[in-house]
């Protein structure tokens, strides 16, 4: 097959393809993908030789040589950072990848006070690199594919075979099989076509930059997926509690930490509650407040010409504005939308009447509430369920908060992600996984509905 | 979507929020003052702040047309749950005020019922949480209890008097509804102590000097044996003042006090009963124990004879001994 010729004619007006013809061979790369230095030492150095053989492959100093069989191939190698060498009939590409990519940093996104310090990067070589640090066994395996039809960007499916479920594995390689898509920049594209998004409002995969949850998801049987180009990390399942426990607690003494698993529990219910709880109780159930406390409310209420829903609703958007501008601006500005945004809510918007302080207090406990979870997705979910509630007490008071109680249960207990129910270890209710997230526990046995391997250590 | 489309036509159309108040628009009773004069006239003590109230008041024919005249004319709707107290006169009929406020569901049950014979209570402070306060010290009865005693055939039920000055010199015992027999302080303590409730204090002349006890614990077993009706009291106190000579870090001398106490609680004790039969006012629920035991409503408590026996024991612990 004439290589060269399909080449040129397939690459037509792209200004970066180099191809130089050095004696009887051809060498074919991109000068933005291909590293110079590499091309120096691992091609150029041999050219000089005075006669070049038909077998070039064994002049090559390079680690990772791979034969081409077929254009399909030339064209991965070639635009994924390879040199093409063709020499007659021979084909070869040469790994010589510019290293485009940065150092290895702290984790912004899950920031821990012990534990280690690096994260995942957008190579895809040195992710898997900081994983097999941590688990040193031959039999951590990962199946490789490219996705996406123009960006044929690397994916890569990691597991243990002695303790993942062959089924999870194949079904997650199947289901990345069948993704059709032009090109992916960010492994949380991926979860659309994973799992259906829009029957819940909780996220169904948990994507993480550290390796340490990498490798902790792994032993327990979960099936990580990695994507070139991108610093994090897809664990398959997740479950509900997965969300709220950081890896972190693993990391420090169990009869303190479990005191802050328990105050995260009751912080998420909390920021789901707090404002429907107001609602309720301002409107329908002023039994429940002691009287003093109801006195200053109703003062303090006095001034405010909207109902509490109304109130309750301004606030909760303003924040929501507040938020969502404080994510998206650059860090340097996020000092003065911290401050305006003080200003405006707490100290602006009594003046003028439009809140009440106390409604100030009940958006600060339940914002301050939500940020004890580090993960976006997961305080999405609980903006989603606060606005229910919120709608729910509206109507029915403290009754509301039973009636949605009950519809959050019964959405979570419904939910499930890659066959393996949402709101596990609760229902269905398994000790051996609330051991090491909801509670820290001494625990030597793996979770059944993970893995067939039940005990941890053994051979 | 179907069952979303239910759940959301549920919740805004079947709901009617029919007991939806927002916090401006209702007026915080803390007590109500209820008189009968042919027709119903009551007093709300409305809170306005935490130290300052309003007055309202409204007459009507029924207990329902008084207290909905007391906010007509006002944007706020008279609100019970925070209700402190319900103070009667005497003239009311007071079977007909529990059961309003029975039926009312936004009545909470942890207020207090107390009868006055002036109407001119209110001043500027908060007189329900006083009131509150007062009953609450002296272990009187809630609304629940109340009402429970005033279904209870075989028990009469007493509640507290309160002066203007907001002090409980009294009792009334009712007897089939009606007040029939006003306990003095000395009738209170032993009230107290015969409802197993400490705080009673008892003051007796001892030697050449005078003693003042208050119980620390009062148990009294009341039982019906043969045509005797039987209190035992086991009474601890506490000396609290003493000016007698003899030295109360001997054990004679505090069996002697001890054995004077006794005897003098058994006297008021006797002279309590003797009134109560005297008025016709059960409310120690004799009745209801010979129901109980005997099966039988023909005979009344009044019938019955009465054996009273009293144990005191001092605790020595602290001042008395070395």
């Amino acid at each position: 097959m004439n290589y060269l010729a399909l080449i040129k004619s397939d690459y037509q007006n792209i200004t970066d393809l180099v191809i130089k013809n050095l004696k009887n061979i051809v060498i074919i790369y991109f000068e933005t993908l291909a590293d110079q230095n590499k091309i120096n030492d691992y091609i150029l150095k041999f050219t000089t030789i005075h006669h070049i053989p038909k077998d070039i492959k064994r002049l090559i100093p390079s680690p990772n040589v791979k034969d081409i069989t077929s254009y399909k191939d030339l064209k991965l190698y070639l635009e994924t950072g390879f040199t093409i060498i063709l020499n007659g009939s021979q084909a070869i590409a040469i790994e010589t990848k510019v290293n485009v990519t940065r150092a290895i940093e702290k984790p912004t996104t899950e920031p821990t006070i012990f534990g280690p310090k690096d994260s995942l990067t957008e190579n895809y070589q040195i992710n898997l690199g900081l994983i097999k640090r941590r688990i040193k066994s031959h039999h951590l395996k990962n199946v490789n594919s490219y996705i996406g039809k123009y960006s044929k960007t690397l994916i890569s499916t990691l597991y243990i075979e002695t303790i993942a479920e062959t089924d999870l594995v194949d079904k997650v390689i199947k289901k990345l099989k069948n993704i059709s898509i032009d090109g992916i920049n960010d492994i949380g594209e991926l979860k659309q076509f994973l799992v259906n998004e829009s029957k819940n409002v909780f996220p169904a995969l948990k994507m993480t930059e550290r390796p340490d949850v990498i490798s902790k998801a792994l032993l327990e049987g979960k099936v990580v997926i990695l994507l070139d180009t991108s610093p994090y990390a897809l664990i398959v399942p997740s479950f509900l509690v997965d969300f709220i426990n950081p890896v972190a607690d693993d990391y420090t003494k169990s009869i303190n930490i479990n005191f802050l698993k328990a105050l995260r529990i009751f912080c998420f219910f909390l920021s789901i509650m707090t404002p429907a709880f107001y609602v309720a109780v301002t409107t329908f159930n002023q039994e429940t407040i002691p009287t003093n406390l109801l006195l200053n409310f109703q003062s303090q209420r006095s001034t405010v010409p909207f109902p509490a829903i109304v109130e309750c609703l301004i606030t909760l958007i303003i924040c929501e504005i507040l938020r969502e501008s404080d994510t998206r601006f650059p860090s340097s500005y996020g000092s003065a939308i911290s401050i305006l945004g003080a200003l405006v809510l707490g100290d602006a918007a009594v003046a003028a009447g439009i809140v009440s302080p106390i409604m100030i207090i009940v958006v600060a406990t339940t914002f301050i509430a939500s940020l004890i979870f580090t993960d976006l997705e997961i305080i999405n979910a609980i903006r989603y369920w606060r606005f229910i509630f919120i709608f729910i007490c509206a109507f029915y008071g403290l009754y509301g908060i039973g009636i949605g109680l009950i519809l959050l249960f019964a959405n979570l207990a419904n939910y499930e992600v890659f066959g393996k129910p949402y709101f596990y270890p609760i229902t269905p209710f398994d000790p051996t996984y609330i051991k090491e997230t909801l509670f820290k526990m001494k625990n030597t046995r793996r979770s059944k509905i993970l893995s067939h391997n039940h005990f941890k250590g053994e051979a | 979507m179907k069952k979303l489309a239910i759940i959301f036509i549920c919740l805004f159309v079947t709901t009617g929020c029919y007991n939806y108040h927002d916090l401006q628009e209702i007026g915080i009773a803390s007590s109500l003052l209820i008189d009968y004069d042919g027709v119903y006239l009551i007093q709300a003590e409305i809170l306005k702040d935490e130290d300052m109230i309003e007055v309202y008041d409204g007459q009507g024919k029924t207990i329902q047309d008084a207290l909905s005249n007391i906010m007509m004319g006002t944007n706020q709707t008279l609100y019970y749950a925070h209700l402190n107290a319900i103070i009667i006169t005497s003239r009311v009929n007071i079977k007909e005020v529990i059961e309003y406020f029975m039926r009312n569901p936004n009545v909470n049950n942890n207020f207090y019922v107390a009868m006055t014979e002036s109407t001119d209570l209110y001043e500027k402070e908060n007189f329900g949480e006083t009131i509150l306060n007062i009953l609450e010290r002296n272990k009187v009865g809630n609304f629940y209890e109340t009402s429970k005693n005033l279904y209870n055939e075989n028990q009469d039920m007493a509640i507290p008097v309160i002066t203007k000055d907001k002090k409980i010199t009294k009792v009334v015992a009712y007897h089939n509804l009606k007040p029939t027999y006003y306990l003095d302080i000395a009738d209170i303590n032993i009230l107290k102590m015969l409802r197993n409730k400490t705080g009673s204090t008892f003051s007796i002349s001892f030697q050449d000097g005078l003693l003042s006890t208050t119980t620390n614990s009062a148990k009294t077993k009341i039982s019906l044996e043969d045509d005797v009706i039987k209190l035992k009291s086991m009474i601890e106190v506490s000396l609290e003042e003493y000016s007698a000579s003899a030295k109360t870090n001997e054990e004679e001398v505090i069996g002697e006090i001890e054995k004077a106490l006794a005897q003098n609680i058994k006297e008021q004790e006797r002279t309590f009963l003797d009134n109560l039969i005297k008025n016709d006012t059960d409310i120690l629920g004799f009745d209801n124990l010979i129901y109980n035991k005997k099966h039988n409503v023909d005979r009344d408590f009044k019938t019955y004879n009465y054996e009273i026996e009293v144990t005191v024991r001092i605790n020595k612990k602290g001042q008395l001994l070395r």
